[in-house]
Order: C-alpha cells, then structure tokens, then sequence
C-alpha cells in the first residue's frame, strides 16, 4: 500500500486526537470516577494505535496500545485513577504527539519509549495495590453528575485548502459573469430574463457566504491546547491556576487561526508568570490561592476579539518607566506627562522585561513586541488594560478572514490600485501651495504633523499623459505605527470588500505591492504595501 | 516488417512562433494557451515581465519571450498567443507570435543546439530538432524562468 498518500491524513488526524486526549485527561483528573471520558480516552488510544499500526510507526503502536490497556484496566475499575498515573499517561501522550512531529517532518518517528512505559507500570501498581496510598489519590472534585460531557458526533469531511482556494477563484470567476450577465440584461428588458437573472443573483449571493464560511474553524483548534500547558506551567511554577475558557466556538478563517497560537502562547505565559502571584502571597492580599486565568473570543465589529485576562497582581508601572529610561526609550523629563495608559503601552517596545529573576518561562525580553508584531502582520492590533493588585486584560483585536480586506480603490493616470483600509487613517485634498519642499522631500503639515508625501507615480513608474499641473494634490494618509505618510494618487475611486490574492511564486517580493485583487469588470489591480512606504 | 515499425520514443510539443523560426515546448510543461487579453502592468519588474492577467480567478504573471529572449518587440496582433506554462510550483504565461500545432518530435531527431540560434543563446534550449525539412527549437523552461538568473540579471543592468 502506498503509505504516503494517506500520511497526511493521519498526522491531522493524530494531532486531534492527542489534542483530545490532552483535554479529556485533564478533565480525568477533576472527574476520576467519570466513565465516559474513559471511554472517550480510549476510542482516542485505540484509533491512533489502530492508524499508526497501518502506516507501520512500531513504537507509536506500541505505546499507544500499552496507553490503551492502561485505559481498559481503569474502564473495567480493575485500577483507580491516581496522580502518578495521569503524569504517566500525560507523558505517554507527550512522547506520541514527539512521535508524530518527527513524522511530520519527514522522520520515521522511533524514540526510546521504555522510561514511559515503566512509568505507566508504577502509575497502575500504586492504582491497583497499595490500598494505603489514598494520599494519592484523586478525590472528585466535583460529583460527576453534575458535569455535563457528551460525546459530540460531527458530520464532518476533510477537504485540502488548495481545493477551497480553486473554488473560491471559480466563484469569484461567477460573481464577475454575473455582473456581466446583469448589465446584459437590463439593456435587453425582457422580464423573463430579468427574473432568472436576478434568481440566479440570490442564489450566487448566499453561495458566497457558504464558501466564506467553509474556510471558517471553531479558535477551539488552539484553544484546546492551552488547558494542558496552563496546568504544566502552574505546577511548575507552583502556583494554583485555573483556566476559563470562553467562546471557543467562535469562528474564524483557518489562515488566521494557524498563525494566533504562538502570540496567544505568549500571553498566557506571561500572565502565569508576571500576572498571577504565587498563592502564599495571594492570600496575603486578600484573593483566593486559585488565580483565575480567563481567555475569552467573541465577535466584534467586523472582526473577532481575543481577551486574555488574570487576576494577578497588574503591571509594576514605576518598574516599566525605571526599565524604558534605563534602556533610553524615555527621557527622564518625560515620566511626568506620561499617562497610566502610555506607560502601560511601554510593555510593547522591544527589550522590555520586568521580570526580576529570568526563568525558564519569560523575561528575556522577547515577547509582547514580538506579540504585538504578530498579530498585525495578520491585520490585527494589540491593546493592554491593567488595574494595580487587581489585574492585566490583553485585547487582541483580528480580522475574521485574510482573504478578504476592506480596500480603497484609487486611480494613478490609467492604473488602478488598492490600498489596505487598516493603514488609512484619511483620505484628504491637498491645495499644492500647502506642500514644502525640504531637502528634495516634499512634505505637508496634516493636523500640527509634518509627514512625508510619497509620489506613487515615482515609485510605480507609471508615466504621465499630459503635464497639466493641478491646484490640489489627492493624498491618502496611511500609517505604520506611530510614523505617518502621505500617498498622493490622482483620484480616489470608492471604497469595497476585495479578495486578497498572491501574485504567484514567480513575481514574489515586488517592492511595495503586496499582492492583486480581481475587480468588477475582471481586470487585476494591484494591493499597495503601505508597510514598506513608510519610513 | 516488424524491424520498421519498431517503437520511437517521442515528446509531444506545443510549437509556436517568435518571428521567423519555429519554437516547442513540452506538452507536459503546458497548462493551456489562451488569446491575448489585457495585462495589468506590475512596477518594478524586469521589462521582459508584462504584468499580471486574470486567469479565471488565478493572478498569473506573462512574460514576454520575445523580450526575454533580447529579441525585437513587436505589436501583439489577433494570432498573439500566451502560452501558460506550469514549472514546479510556478505558473507563468508567455506571450508568443502564435501558437498553431502539437507535435511529436522522436527523441532521436534531437541535437544539442548550436551556440546561438535565432538569437537566443544556447543556455536556454534543450535543443534543436529537424522533422520533415522543419527545424524546431526546443526551450529549457528551467533556464527560461530561472528566478535566480533573473536576479543577477538585474544586478549587471542595476
């Protein structure tokens, strides 16, 4: 049999079983009386030792069948559910998902497994014989009546995105006939065709948002990681947290959900780290010992919101100012004008860390700046909210969908380009008098600032008509950061919803394009990169 | 009888016209050969690349061969053809004189090229083919895209 074909599937498949098994032994932890996660952690062990046995992973195989013997003796109550053994089946699930990554990378998978399945075999002894070792033990914590777990069936298939990308490039191919079509027909005004056409419109219209929403997957996808890494932090910082997981079904495009883990990583180390105190000191001040770590994702506007928030002790603000005048962020002068909310922005800038000791977690001061980099190359932004001894919120703000933006059309003599809404801040007229030239820079005053214009005709060598010198400059304001400039084009034309696309592997990185958009009438106009304009 | 109908491995070409001589490209390597149609211009690209068009729904760059070639432009006419051809992960339209015929070419009947011909240097053929009194120019589409090449190309003009 030829494998190959079928290892895709079975490294996506794996990874979401592991991601389940993570969950649920977590959850078998809390609940060690509560049968259907058992059985539920079984199926998990069974499938992926049942794939990894086709595909001829020996060690997985192994494992994974010891894991599921283990499962099988908890199922029938021949062992009970014990510290020792959730650490040494949490190990086993870590040494498969290792497994797997290797795979993945093109390895053959083989690790040495022989510690974890010692560790498996004391973790069932202490389960099965010594009666006396209740200490150990896990009592439920709560009645597993109470907790409502149910085996969710999903109709699901799988389908490869490059699949969805042709579709989704037929469609817009349909969406451009259709305009055709519908100017067609009112030149015609046959009723008849009228009708069908505009059937046809309809139907295309709630086909559009079928395919938007095919690209669109629960943040569940890297939320459910982050309950195993919480504990594993917190118990090696012996601290006691609980996580509180809100709205994991919210959706968003898969593009933007593969790139979020890693910032909201961060984050949440950070709050584990920084933010929540350990819990001798927490009862000092008056909290519980339990910090509450909550992440929540809700839609807002026309994106979605990711809240990260602890109940921790909030951000050192003399410490941060202390840290940025020593690293010449700030002026010493400065610290008095400085409001609680800028000081709290402080954070974002490169090389700031106010951990005191550097551990093993965070404080090299890489992080929020890499963070904040992150989420808006995706087109997002990143805002802090903190109170003193109560503690730190971090909002991070995403587009549902990168593929498609909001974008405002603007012509240059004959050509037609786009440039990102979220780098606009406004579209103005300019009289020509207004503009000063200084050091070969033309330069505007735009509300008390003094910003730079960049001549789009230049820099996209397109050549002039006719010289007719105008009395206004067109100029779109467009911002990275702080640091502002002026894009001077011709004429705005409007502002619409475009289907971002790549120009392909051949043009790759062309100076200050981004990439193409299909518009109404079939043509291609090229994305502005107004990143790289700015200087 | 037998010994004359024996097997000639061949390849299939696309043949196609640049001025006067008669080109190919394998069959394989072609992904369709659609009419000219207006190409949105893309700044900051060697002049050879045109720009980009519309290919139902899939931004593809057309390169003109003629110009990648340092042969003389000419006007695109209703028998201008692109040609898009697909390379590895790469798909890229080449506007051509026109595009009129498939062939199969026996293997044998091709010869390494000369060092120039039709003005195009010896680098990016595969080779030279005669078939019935026809000669026919074989591109090495690995030489013809090179990303790389391209690039130092910039450099010497830059």
């Amino acid at each position: 049999m030829n494998t190959n074909l079928y290892l895709d599937i079975f490294i996506e498949e794996a990874k979401e079983h592991i991601n389940s098994m993570n969950e649920k032994m977590l959850l078998l932890e809390k609940n060690p009386d509560h049968e259907e996660i058992v059985q539920e952690l079984f199926r998990s062990a069974h499938t992926i030792k049942g794939m990894a046995a086709t595909m001829g992973f020996e060690e997985m195989t192994t494992l994974t069948h010891e894991l599921e013997g283990v499962l099988d003796n908890v199922r029938n109550q021949f062992i009970r559910v014990n510290g020792k053994l959730i650490d040494s089946m949490l190990h086993c699930i870590d040494l498969i998902e290792h497994m797997l990554i290797s795979i993945a990378a093109g390895g053959d998978g083989k690790m040495d497994i022989t510690r974890a399945l010692i560790d498996l075999q004391q973790g069932q002894n202490i389960g099965k014989t010594d009666k006396d070792t209740k200490d150990d033990w896990l009592e439920s914590s709560e009645s597993s009546g109470s907790l409502s777990f149910k085996h969710l069936t999903t109709r699901t298939i799988r389908v490869d995105l490059d699949r969805m990308d042709m579709l989704m490039n037929l469609f817009t191919e349909l969406i451009i006939d259709r305009g055709r079509l519908e100017e067609l027909t009112k030149e015609l005004d046959d009723s008849s065709l009228t009708d069908t056409v505009e059937h046809i419109s309809r139907i295309t219209g709630d086909m559009q948002n079928i395919i938007l929403n095919m690209r669109m997957i629960p943040v569940e996808h890297v939320f459910s990681r982050f309950p195993r890494m919480v504990r594993d932090l917190a118990r090696e910082l012996k601290k006691r947290i609980r996580l509180e997981i809100h709205g994991s079904e919210t959706e968003m495009d898969r593009t933007v959900i593969d790139e979020i883990g890693d910032p909201l990583i961060h984050l949440l180390r950070n709050a584990i780290d920084h933010g929540i105190e350990p819990p001798e000191h927490r009862e000092k001040e008056g909290k519980p010992s339990e910090g509450l770590l909550q992440l929540k994702a809700y839609h807002s506007g026309n994106g979605v919101l990711i809240e990260v928030k602890d109940d921790g002790n909030g951000i050192d603000r003399e410490k941060i100012v202390n840290k940025a005048v020593e690293k010449g962020l700030i002026l010493p002068s400065e610290i008095k004008s400085l409001t609680p909310r800028q000081i709290d922005d402080l954070m974002f800038f490169p090389g700031l860390s106010t951990a005191e000791t550097v551990s093993d977690v965070s404080g090299r001061g890489v992080g929020l700046d890499v963070v904040k980099t992150r989420v808006e190359s995706l087109g997002g932004s990143c805002t802090v909210e903190s109170v003193p001894g109560k503690g730190t919120t971090f909002y991070i703000q995403l587009p549902l969908t990168l593929s498609i933006i909001s974008a405002m059309l603007v012509k240059i003599e004959s050509e037609t380009y786009a440039i990102p809404l979220n780098s606009i801040l406004e579209a103005t007229v300019v009289p020509i008098g207004d503009v000063i030239s200084l050091h070969q820079q033309n330069i505007i005053n735009f509300r008390g600032r003094v910003i730079p214009l960049v001549m789009l005709k230049d820099i996209f060598q397109i050549s002039t008509s006719d010289d007719k010198s105008k009395d206004k400059l067109s100029v779109v304001i467009v911002r990275k950061g702080d640091k502002l400039a002026g894009l001077v084009v011709d004429s705005f034309i409007d502002q619409r919803e475009i289907v971002l696309k790549s120009l392909g592997n051949y043009l790759n990185n062309v100076f200050a394009i981004s990439g193409a958009t299909i518009l109404g009438n079939g043509q291609v106009a090229l994305v502005v990169d107004c990143n790289t304009l700015i200087l | 009888m037998f010994e004359e109908k024996e097997f000639v491995e061949t390849v299939k070409v696309v043949v196609f016209r640049l001025i006067n001589e008669e080109y190919g490209v394998e069959v394989s390597q072609v992904k369709s050969i659609e009419r000219f149609q207006p190409i949105t211009r893309v700044p900051n690209t060697p002049t050879f690349v045109k720009g980009v068009i519309n290919l139902r729904g899939v931004i593809t760059p057309i390169i003109d061969l003629r110009s990648r070639f340092n042969l003389e432009e000419g006007p695109y006419t209703e028998l201008t053809r692109l040609i898009i051809v697909i390379l590895d992960d790469i798909e890229v339209g080449m506007i051509v004189d026109t595009a009129h015929d498939i062939l199969d070419i026996p293997v044998d009947e091709i010869e390494s090229p000369p060092e120039v011909v039709g003005g195009i240097k010896a680098d990016y053929l595969r080779g030279v083919a005669k078939v019935k009194e026809n000669l026919y120019i074989l591109l090495n589409l690995n030489k013809v895209l090179n990303m790389d090449e391209m690039r130092q190309l910039e450099k010497i003009e830059g």
